[in-house]
């Protein structure tokens, strides 16, 4: 047994600890695993705070790397142990601890699984609406980490509006509660929203305190076929500025749509070059109102065609299809990168022009399919295949990308993260200054440098 | 024969979404990443066509803590044809280790009571055929596996009397034997193969409508797996499209055809529990309740989650006894919740498992709810 395996297992029984060479691989990545892969040293799975608290304090006297880990379905290298050490798996810290119906508040352990809690939560008549793509498994400490969103952010925002209060192992092993869970909170700086996003840099989240809203009781799900991209930007832009905020509004493009037809009835016509899905929802009166003037929009803007799907089950499938999109591509590509560059609403058609002329310039596929409503709208270049030819011209699109969302007054992440993936730019969003402020903020928390260290900036900053 | 070099493309379409934690129920119980079928699908890729790792006890482990309920193949997005890769993966272990398969590879029946595969030939025991009622409207053959035909005769006679009731004449072939799935499941590739070759020989020169099977995994062996084994072998591939294409699980096959025969009452509550390898046809898991809703008396009760597993894996239950029971017990507790007192499903190792930790339920083929209701009616 190793000195790290020893070690380790004083501390915690040994069931929790793997350093087999199989658990450590299952472990090297996340989705975006062609780009960062590390092994760790040994896989943790603590079912405490206290276990926590252990381990964070001899890693920090021994110096060793600490990377926090959910499900492992981040899209930016975030829980990548990139030089290796000990990677927390908090999958089994999945207790939903409360739900409470009159502060329309909930208690989790930051382990628990997104999408059954949400299934819990409105089976009591409450929502959640923070709907990343990977919601059946991802957990909600990574979603909180990440400041993780998804369709329904154009109406409801991301996981960051939804946070009142953690508990946090510290790097030290102290264990604080910040925040609370009272919806008004003015109480010095606000570390809850200072530690949901720092991706694991600065503790370890345990514990969520999350607010709940009532669940709309009508949804209604809708399909506009647009003859081309900028037809769909324009309608973006437009339904909401008539004043309805759908509770999600996507954007598909037709290459997409000829692989989502495989699971959908009636398959969608594949003539349009531009797809909306959206979804109205509220009481069923704000639906039908809503209703009439997506119609109104979609006639004065001559869209193709306006399928309205009225059966519920039916609708779960466009949504579905949507959610599994990304993976579904690689039926046809070799690899894609996801970019997460965001810009504000009314500025979607000319990013989308912009996007087309780096595409053809490059000669890239460029593939948009994302949350138009809030202009977070991914572009993701596609792989045919893999060679250095192809890598370098992506390298090189994915500078214009974040050159051009930037200039727009758009942000380099929407709902990702910066990870390891997005770290060579945040110079350009944030400058130098404010990075020299990140990492004198880093190091107050985390003196010794031990948590997921190498992430958000490039090289320094750690102890 | 394919060979793992054949699936590195397909192996290569993993995006890593970690979907497949949702699917697995052995990732589900142990909450260990290693258990998903990601991980596995990487471990397989460095150990065999990388060469990054080694192949060692804990690989073994690994790649055995997995029920083949092929669920995460029906579930990934990519399409990542995750059991054949893992099959093959077994194989390969299997060389290196200088092991024989297990499970399917010594043929050994296990105990008494337990279903599980049948060496030489196939002896029905399933006594006459009942003569067809009516007009004929559809002549079939009829698979029964080694469940069916050494333990669970009652689902062979259900499926007999069932179809004679709504016009369809059985035949049931000579000379078949085990379908080989489990030989497939334990990576002994050649004897499944060769299990294969010689039901196909006989299966597919039937001048019928239809194949039935009662079992859900026999069913995948001859719909999909057949093929897979087939490729690179011209007249063999043929022979398995020509089965794969007339392949039908009973109840589905009865749904599809549309049944005349009136059912009689029959009181109680009832569910089904969907069977994990049922995913090769579309429309299996929707024909329970489409055929026996309308039974009068019976009451359907859904359960809460279709996608759940019992647990049983073959005979992967009597090698991760607890395991197996914790997953075991999640099923129970849903289907003592849901009220249902009778519980369907088209898969001898569920009826098996389940009943075994359910003496309170009674545990039964569709069909063999139908002609529970078929003979109170011609017996009244």
């Amino acid at each position: 047994m190793s000195g790290l395996a020893r070690d380790l297992t004083a501390l915690l029984d040994s069931g929790k600890v793997l350093t087999d060479p199989e658990d450590c691989h299952a472990y090297a990545c996340d989705a975006v695993y062609y780009f960062a892969r590390r092994a760790p040293e040994a896989v943790v799975l603590p079912e405490t705070p206290q276990e926590i608290s252990g381990i964070l304090r001899y890693a920090s006297d021994q110096k060793i790397p600490v990377t926090p880990r959910g499900a492992g379905t981040g899209l930016s290298a975030g829980c990548t142990p990139v030089q290796g050490g000990i990677v927390l798996d908090m999958k089994r810290m999945n207790r939903v601890l409360e739900i409470n119906r009159g502060n329309m508040t909930a208690r989790v352990e930051s382990g628990a699984v997104l999408g059954p809690f949400q299934q819990q939560v409105e089976a009591m008549g409450l929502f959640y609406p923070p709907d990343p793509q990977s919601q059946e498994v991802s957990t909600i400490g990574g979603n909180v980490s990440t400041r993780a969103g998804g369709p329904r952010g154009v109406k409801y925002g991301t996981t960051a509006h939804y946070v009142l209060g953690l508990e946090v192992v510290l790097p030290d092993g102290e264990m604080i509660r910040t925040g609370g869970t009272c919806v008004k909170q003015s109480v010095g700086y606000d570390l809850t929203h200072l530690m949901t996003g720092a991706e694991g840099t600065l503790g370890v989240i345990t514990k969520v305190n999350l607010r709940l809203l009532p669940l709309p009781p009508a949804h209604r799900t809708a399909v506009i076929v647009c003859e081309t991209l900028d037809q769909a930007a324009m309608l973006v832009s437009e339904i909401i500025a008539e004043g309805t905020i759908p509770a999600r509004l996507e954007y598909v493009t037709s290459g997409a749509v000829q692989l989502m037809n495989a699971t959908l009835t009636p398959p969608l016509s594949t003539d349009g070059e531009a797809y909306l899905f959206t979804e109205l929802d509220g009481s069923p009166a704000q639906v039908e109102e809503d209703t009439q003037r997506l119609r109104s929009v979609c006639d004065r803007l001559e869209a193709m065609e306006l399928r309205i799907i009225g059966d519920e089950r039916e609708a779960e499938t466009y949504w579905r299809a949507r959610r599994n999109l990304a993976p579904t591509l690689l039926r046809l590509f070799k690899k894609m990168i996801v970019e997460d560059v965001t810009v504000p609403r009314d500025r979607i058609p000319d990013f989308v022009r912009a996007l087309q002329s780096i595409s053809a310039s490059l000669g890239l596929i460029i593939g948009i399919g994302g949350h138009a409503g809030d202009g977070n709208i991914h572009p993701s270049i596609m792989f045919p295949e893999i060679n250095d030819d192809l890598e370098a011209k992506a390298k090189e699109a994915v500078r214009r990308i974040v050159r051009t969302g930037l200039e727009m007054g758009g942000t380099i992440s929407g709902e990702h993260g910066i990870g390891l993936h997005k770290a060579e730019f945040l110079v350009w969003e944030l400058g130098e200054a404010q990075i020299a402020l990140l990492k004198r903020i880093k190091k107050a928390f985390d003196p010794r440098g031990i948590m997921n260290p190498g992430k958000i900036w490039q090289e320094g900053g750690e102890a | 024969m394919r060979h793992l070099e054949d699936y590195e493309d397909a192996i290569s379409r993993c995006f890593h979404c970690q979907i497949c934690q949702a699917a697995c129920p052995v990732y589900l119980q142990d909450l260990l990443e290693t258990y998903c079928a990601r991980a596995r699908l990487g471990l397989v890729q460095a150990v065999f066509l990388e060469q990054t790792l080694n192949v060692t006890p804990r690989l073994r482990e690994v790649m055995d803590r997995c029920l083949f309920c092929t669920r995460c193949t029906r579930h990934c997005p990519a399409g990542v044809p995750l059991d054949d890769v893992f099959a093959l993966a077994r194989e390969n272990l299997g060389k290196q280790l200088g092991e024989q398969g297990r499970d399917g590879g010594a043929w050994t029946a296990p105990d008494a009571g337990v279903p599980g595969p049948v060496a030489g030939p196939l002896k029905s025991g399933l006594g006459e055929i009942p003569a067809v009622k009516g007009p004929v409207r559809a002549r079939v053959a009829y698979y029964p596996g080694c469940a069916t035909s050494r333990l669970f005769q009652d689902t062979g006679q259900a499926v007999l009397r069932v179809m004679s009731e709504n016009g369809v004449q059985v035949m049931i072939p000579e000379g078949l034997s085990c379908c080989g799935f489990p030989a497939y499941v334990a990576g002994d590739l050649h004897t499944f193969r060769r299990a294969m070759q010689e039901n196909l020989s006989i299966l597919s020169g039937l001048d019928v409508d239809a194949i039935l099977v009662d079992c859900a995994s026999c069913g995948m062996a001859f719909k999909v797996k057949a093929g897979e084994v087939a490729k690179g072998d011209g007249a063999m591939e043929d022979q398995a499209a020509r089965v794969a294409e007339k392949t039908w699980e009973a109840t589905d096959y009865l749904n599809h055809l549309g049944p005349v025969a009136e059912p009689g009452a029959v009181a109680g509550v009832w569910t089904y529990h969907a069977p994990c390898r049922i995913g090769w046809t579309p429309t299996a898991e929707e024909a329970p309740e489409a055929l026996l809703q309308d039974i009068p008396g019976a009451q359907y009760e859904a359960l809460e989650t279709t996608g759940a597993c019992c647990g049983a894996g073959d005979l992967f239950h009597l090698r991760h006894g607890e395991l197996s029971r914790s997953i075991r017990t999640k099923r129970l507790k849903e289907i003592r919740r849901n009220g249902a007192h009778t519980v369907v499903t088209q898969c001898p190792f569920c009826r098996y498992y389940l009943q075994q930790g359910g003496s309170d339920l009674e545990v039964m083929h569709p069909l063999a709810f139908l002609a529970r209701a078929y003979g109170e009616m011609r017996e009244a």
